[in-house]
């Protein structure tokens, strides 16, 4: 065999470093780009939330009552979007109640995605009759609608941050059952897992090591987009006055304080409908552009 | 047919069993069954006669065995606040929701049948851009936030329509409207994609081939193909929409069974609860049903046996 040598010309200018691949596909796509931006955006409001916000988000103030927002007359300068019925800055509470749609959207799906995708992954894998009854159960969650299965648990376990995230976690798990245990019906007759048998590993690293990593992508990207449902849910729950409970500030709460004072300031409705649209917008953006790169099969 | 719908019903004993398993554990979820059905005021005896009188003293299987033999008789309780059969409450305000509902499934496709079929005819186009914008709006606005919207332009600004209550045709319109928002940006989402793929279809080209009008052409061939993968997520979407029901009943005081489900939440009546969840699985379930007949109809190469 030759040998070939390969001198290096020292005055070359070293490769710049690579960049992941995904940031790439990222500045390709418009609406995964904003996607990502937004959703940056609101994390880091709700992480920096306490040194951000301008004022206390809970502190009355009652001579300030139903200010509107800077751009309109009779307003106050140092309350920017105006202020609620009891005096509160509208600005600081929305800056703050991104913590609530963040905690209870990123816990609620993880409590979710560990159940549904470990009794996805039991059913699809194992089968006979482990496969039937859970099958029958995911029957019996997905013939209750998702909202009046959280009000009936909402009615015995009571309204609190840490409940509605049991009861949003116990109530999502069925997509991802259901997703989880169709994808490992096909994986598990793969060549690869037949191989694994054959060397005579046992279920669990097959399970976790074979086929687990086979359907994260689909996991990822189904996580993502509930991620969106839950925070709809949680402001809907507290909307209703079922969830989340003040002097805890949540977008949905300011929904429900606003209900009241439609007629004379429209802010009050306004703003904490836009701060979920445009979070569940930007989530959304993320998790198509991740349904494209990640698994074009899910796509509909 | 009738043996397929026949063998579907049969198939929803094991699922309506599931439903009232997840009642039954429901309700001991938070220790103490009996806390659900007695005041702070009672003495300790009145709560014990409770206990007995709803057998929260026998065994857990016993305890099930009992609920079901009563649930099969329709009979669900009674209802602490008003002192009725549960039962009959939820069934007295299912006209009520049945109409809201109805209301805005037909309103979503009278949108979004259009809308979608238009938006695919002329991607790209003034049409194609107002439907996605929608759809995509559709997503990410929840529901009864859309409402609240509508109340403040249509009912605060030009003063339209009534904003709560069920009394004349007139105050249908705002929460129809508003239910209908998020099924038909779904719809014609949905409608749109399959609509697109159907146009490239060989049967298009062989029915424009053979002389057929463009519009025989569109609705006979394009249309009603596109139309089966829509019938499916929609299937899936039943729940969804009742749900959503249940909140825009709440936003406009509308006087279904998801409003007096809330307010049984808040008063912790869980008679009322378990019967309107089980009612509530019930509709999805033939409704469900429902659909897949319409499959059928759809696409004659679909035949139940």
């Amino acid at each position: 065999m030759a040998t070939t040598t390969v001198s290096l010309d020292k005055s070359l200018p070293r490769p710049r470093r690579r960049l992941p691949t995904w940031v790439y596909r990222l500045r390709r796509s418009p609406v995964g780009l904003i996607g990502a931006v937004i959703v940056t955006v609101v994390v880091v409001i709700a992480i920096l939330a306490p040194t951000i916000a301008p004022l206390d988000p809970t502190k009355l103030n009652l001579g300030k009552r139903l200010l509107p927002p800077i751009w309109i007359t009779g307003s106050d300068p140092t309350f920017l979007l105006g202020t609620d019925q009891l005096g509160r800055d509208m600005l600081s509470r929305l800056l703050w109640g991104s913590r609530i749609s963040a905690v209870v959207g990123v816990a609620a799906v993880a409590l979710s995605a560990l159940i549904g995708v470990t009794l996805g992954l039991v059913s699809g894998f194992f089968g006979g009759w482990v496969d039937i009854l859970i099958s029958r159960a995911l029957d019996s969650f997905m013939a209750i609608p998702f909202i009046v299965l959280a009000l009936a648990v909402v009615s015995v376990l009571g309204g609190s941050l840490v409940n509605i995230i049991i009861v949003l976690g116990f109530t999502g798990w069925v997509s991802f059952a259901r997703v989880v245990r169709g994808e490992v019906l096909t994986v598990r007759e793969r060549d690869y897992v037949t191989a694994a048998r054959s060397i005579g590993q046992r279920n669990r690293p097959i399970l976790v090591r074979h086929i687990l990593p086979n359907v994260i992508g689909s996991i990822i990207v189904l996580a993502t987009l509930d991620v969106a449902v839950a925070i709809i849910a949680e402001s809907s729950l507290s909307y209703l006055g079922l969830g989340v409970q003040p002097p805890t500030v949540t977008w949905g709460l300011m929904l429900a304080d606003g209900r009241d004072h439609l007629a004379t300031s429209w802010w009050l409705s306004t703003f904490p409908g836009l701060a979920i649209s445009i979070t569940v917008l930007g989530i959304i953006f993320l998790g198509d552009w991740l349904r494209d790169v990640l698994d074009p099969r899910l796509k509909k | 047919m009738t043996r397929y719908i026949a063998r579907r019903l049969v198939l929803m004993v094991p699922v309506l069993l599931g439903v009232t398993l997840i009642l039954f554990v429901l309700i001991r979820l938070r220790g103490d069954p009996v806390a659900a059905f007695v005041t702070p005021e009672m003495s300790a005896a009145e709560v014990e006669a409770v206990r007995v009188a709803y057998g929260f003293d026998r065994p857990l299987p016993e305890q099930y065995a009992t609920m079901m033999a009563r649930l099969l008789q329709g009979d669900f309780g009674r209802s602490i606040r008003y002192r009725t059969p549960a039962i009959d409450l939820i069934l007295e305000r299912l006209p009520a929701t049945a109409q809201l509902a109805a209301t805005a499934l037909a309103l979503a496709v009278l949108i979004s049948l259009p809308l979608g079929l238009l938006s695919a005819l002329y991607p790209n186009s003034l049409i194609d851009l107002v439907a996605t914008t929608l759809s995509t709006l559709g997503r990410a606005m929840p529901n009864y936030w859309v409402g609240i919207m509508f109340i403040l332009l249509f009912g605060v600004q030009w003063r339209w329509f009534p904003v709560s209550g069920r009394d004349d045709a007139t105050s249908l319109v705002m929460p129809a409207l508003t239910l209908s928002f998020g099924i038909a940006t779904t719809l014609t989402r949905l409608l749109r994609s399959s609509m697109l793929e159907v146009v490239r279809m060989e049967y298009m080209v062989v029915a424009r081939a053979k002389g057929l009008r463009e519009w025989t052409v569109i609705l006979r061939h394009g249309l009603r193909n596109a139309l089966i993968p829509v019938l499916t997520v929609f299937g899936l979407q039943m729940a969804w929409l009742l749900g959503g029901a249940v909140i825009i009943e709440q936003v406009f005081a509308w006087p279904g069974m998801g409003r007096i489900m809330i307010q049984a939440v808040q008063g912790k009546d869980m008679a009322v609860v378990q019967a309107g969840v089980f009612i509530f699985a019930l509709i999805v379930m033939f409704s469900n049903l429902a659909v897949d007949v319409l499959y059928a109809f759809i696409d004659p190469r679909i035949r139940y046996s």
